[in-house]
């Protein structure tokens, strides 16, 4: 009996081991990391003709050892990435047009950046939206950046100290999300924004810029004569914003908008100020740059719906410490004299601000200050009849801002003691 | 499809029938033999183009299930 | 010989909270934002709240008729003819709740993480684990649920406080926008999820304590319900209710989205393990009640050897059923709630109104 009871348990078990191994291979899905081609960002540009989307892939190749280039070295196993270029009427199709030149499989996960080109932006990027939401590969983390130029420019651009640049991107935009002056922003909030009440989103602008002859050439004025120059690449840099509105870039905004921009909508931390010290008594006739950087800060707006029409309260409260206080002469050590370096702050911020908020109400006409939501937050009932004409509403909304600045720190001195001769 | 649903039905019903049979359990071994046959006869009917249970139930219950979500 | 396993109340507890951890990972949170909208997470609430009222019926009627689940006592109340026709339900009940579940779970393993893999391996190979487990009786899920249980809550909480960086509370505002309607549309549509919980009928008189029966339900679906508000509060808060609404499974998304301090990311694996543990342990449990179920209705020895043509039945069931995943999600949105509403409330309040009038009680 006893000896039957372990024939059949040893059947059962050879029964279910066979089924593992028939069902359990899990051969399917496997891909050889060799065979793979990660790709690191895509770019996508409308072009004309009846296949309208030219992707634009950087692909990080795993053999080639990157920065050989840089340090002189040749043939150190070439560049650490290629660039790969695809037609298509949508962006699956590009992808897998991709196919026909790749001698490895796409891989799209690995993806953490997508740049779109300021053709594509301006037509409309609603067809790529779905597949970059549909697609498994793609996450919602990913970074999205609009360029002013094409962005097969801009993927084909090297970037100082990084192998592959799209990694020098995202580690440029890892940055901004801490400290910075752009707001990053990945998919699932573009995308979020984009389903809000104002249907406003907006994604930092990446540009191509020739800092080296730009400096050279003011070097050369400064000097008087012509400088010799290594004659460093373009170099992208992040600095402005990129402003859509249902589903096209329809402005940009500059580097100081772009600023307060994330001020508003997100919070000044890691930001800084500055504006020009003028002392109170006149007696002092020092006057010069002061610069804060903001440890900490808070920006709330609070709607308000009266008879007189809808008015936003705009509260700042900001956190510094004292960067620089330049040839002043400031005596920091005054109580005084600090409460007037708050006071001042505050103003120029309240300035500056200002300055943002007529730029979306009066130049763009668009609602990225984030007006629409929060009165849909605070007043869901009265939003209903507002919503409707939002667009010719916005530009003639109230607002109020309330600036409050505290100094907590002046670095590690308190007053400098050398000071320009005027000064004497 | 067909065929490997009724060889795992042949097969589920020698592992746990012989056991039964030899126990003289007959009632378990009729239920569980009605339990096959309902799995076979449902794939049979697929195979025939007969709806499945549940596609009618869906008939049935779905208008009540749109009239009261979205 | 019938199940003579015996659980403790801890177990208990962790293998209802099983039951509804695969609803939270899969598709229901996102059924709930497209009903309910910002007011998702308050729907899960309300729904707790009438589910613990329905607890306190089968917590009585398990007290009321001890030792006896609701297949036995529906035969006790409606006698022998009756009794066995609505005593069947359940059973088959359960069985439709396994045939979705593993369908459903299949369905997320085969479009996000094995996309090559033919669909039907991969729920072969489910259906094969869960009737596995389920032959080896309820003592084997209870031990499993109890270890994998509060690893499953752990995680969940903790992936969720690792995708906070990117929550914004205002995407959650403004409350009851569309008025109470959505809100109270929701609630049912959880309720029913959270239902199939009475399968802690054919636990009660397992326990080695039964009066502890409703304190158990009570602390389960509450975990199962903190579990559900945190992935619907979460990702209504993270994507927006409009993109939310339309995910498959947004409690994966989630996990896709965590990015913490570029140092913990791509964790989806981890939502992987707990929706395919807590799927196969669910849909063992389901599978054993079945067959129990099935076997004292019929009035067998032993219930293990229907266990696996149970399984086959519902993998046949979930094979023929549904051609795509389209028209299981509509199952599941449109028309399994009618019938889980059906079940679980309907004929339970049945069965306590007639136990009632008739005045029957169990024997002790």
């Amino acid at each position: 009996m006893k000896m039957d009871k372990g024939c059949l348990t040893m059947r059962k078990l050879a029964f279910i081991v066979v089924c593992i191994s028939l069902l359990l291979t899990g051969c399917w899905d496997y891909q050889e990391v060799d065979r793979l081609a990660p790709v690191m960002a895509i770019g996508i540009d409308s072009i004309p003709g009846s296949k309208i989307i030219l992707l634009t892939v950087q692909i990080a190749s795993p053999e080639g050892k990157g920065g050989s280039k840089r340090t002189g070295q040749q043939g150190g196993g070439g560049e650490a990435y290629t660039v790969m270029n695809s037609e298509g009427k949508s962006l699956s199709e590009a992808i897998h047009n991709l196919s026909t030149q790749s001698t490895r499989r796409i891989s799209l996960s690995h993806c953490k950046i997508i740049v779109l080109g300021e053709n594509f932006a301006e037509a409309g990027i609603g067809q790529i939206l779905d597949e970059l939401k549909r697609d498994r590969n793609f996450r919602r983390t990913d970074w999205l950046l609009t360029t002013d130029k094409t962005a097969k420019e801009i993927l084909e651009k090297d970037i100082e100290l990084e192998q592959v640049p799209a990694r020098g991107l995202d580690l440029i935009l890892q940055n901004f999300t801490t400290l910075g002056r752009v707001l990053p922003m990945n998919l699932s909030d573009f995308s979020a924004r984009l389903n809000e009440e104002s249907k406003v989103s907006f994604s930092p602008l990446v540009q191509l810029e020739d800092i080296d002859k730009q400096v050279t050439s003011q070097l050369e004025k400064a000097a008087g004569r012509s400088l010799e120059s290594a004659g460093r690449p373009k170099t992208l840099t992040i600095s402005k914003t990129a402003v859509y509105k249902n589903l096209r870039m329809v402005g940009v905004l500059n580097e100081d908008d772009t600023r307060l921009h994330r001020w508003l909508i997100d919070s000044p931390k890691g930001s800084s100020i500055k504006f020009t010290y003028t002392p109170q008594s006149p007696t002092e006739e020092v006057q010069g740059e002061v610069m804060l950087n903001i440890i900490d800060g808070k920006t709330s707006i609070t709607p308000q719906i009266s008879e007189n029409g809808i008015t936003m309260n705009i509260a700042v409260t900001v956190k510094a410490s004292l960067s620089e206080t330049g040839v002043t002469g400031v005596d920091v050590l005054d109580p005084k004299v600090v409460a007037q370096l708050e006071l001042q702050a505050a103003e120029a911020v309240k300035l500056q601000l200002e300055h943002t908020i007529n730029t979306a109400q009066k130049e763009i006409k668009v609602d990225y200050v984030d007006f629409a939501e929060s009165l849909h937050n605070y007043y869901p009932v009265e939003w209903k009849q507002i919503k409707d004409n939002w667009d010719d509403t916005f530009p003639t909304v109230e607002y109020r801002i309330s600036c409050d600045v505290e100094i907590r720190n002046t670095g590690i001195i308190t007053d400098s003691t050398q000071q320009n001769e005027s000064e004497e | 499809m067909t065929a490997l649903i009724m060889l795992a039905a042949l097969a589920i019903g020698l592992v746990e029938g012989i056991p039964l049979g030899k126990q003289g359990q007959w009632k378990e071994l009729a239920v569980m033999s009605i339990l096959l046959g309902i799995a076979f006869l449902l794939v049979m009917g697929y195979y025939l183009g007969l709806p499945s249970p549940l596609v009618l139930m869906e008939r049935l219950l779905e208008p009540v299930g749109k009239a009261i979500f979205k | 010989m019938a199940e003579k396993g015996i659980i403790n109340t801890k177990q208990f507890v962790w293998m209802l909270f099983i039951i509804i951890t695969p609803f939270a990972a899969m598709q229901i949170p996102g059924m709930l934002i497209m009903q309910a909208g910002r007011d998702a997470w308050l729907s899960v609430l309300s729904a707790w709240f009438l589910d613990v009222m329905l607890a306190i019926v089968y917590a009585y009627m398990g007290l009321r008729f001890p030792g006896e689940n609701f297949v036995q006592y529906s035969i006790t109340i409606l006698g022998k003819y009756l009794g066995r026709v609505v005593g069947i339900l359940f059973p088959l009940f359960f069985l439709l709740v396994c045939t979705l579940v593993l369908r459903s779970l299949s369905q997320v393993v085969d479009t996000v993480f094995l996309p090559l893999t033919p669909f039907n391996v991969i729920l072969v190979t489910a259906f094969l684990v869960s009737a596995l487990i389920g032959r080896k009786g309820i003592e084997v899920i209870a031990r499993m649920t109890e270890i994998l249980g509060p690893l499953y809550l752990l995680s969940i909480v903790t992936l969720s406080f690792l995708v906070l960086p990117s929550f914004h509370i205002a995407r959650l505002k403004p409350q009851f926008d569309q008025g109470v309607a959505p809100f109270l549309v929701g609630t049912p549509l959880m309720l029913t999820s959270f239902g199939v919980c009475i399968i802690m009928a054919m636990y009660i008189p397992l326990c080695n304590r039964p009066e502890n029966g409703f304190l158990g339900k009570l602390s389960a679906v509450s975990m199962g319900a903190l579990v559900v508000c945190l992935v619907t509060a979460l990702s209504v808060g993270i994507f927006g209710m409009e993109d939310a609404q339309y995910m498959t499974s947004p409690g994966l998304e989630l996990a896709k989205m965590i990015n913490f301090s570029n140092y913990i990311e791509r964790v989806e694996m981890v939502w992987l393990l707990i929706l395919v543990g807590s799927g196969i342990l669910a849909s063992s449990s389901m599978l054993w009640a079945f067959g129990q179920g099935l076997a004292q209705i019929v009035g067998l020895k032993s219930y293990q050897s229907l266990i696996y043509p149970g399984a086959l039945i519902s993998l046949v069931l979930s094979l023929i059923s549904f051609p795509s995943g389209l028209q299981h999600t509509n199952f599941f949105h449109y028309t399994f709630p009618i019938m889980a509403a059906f079940v679980e409330t309907g004929l339970e309040l049945f069965l306590l109104m007639a136990a009632l009038i008739l005045h029957k009680r169990g024997t002790t």
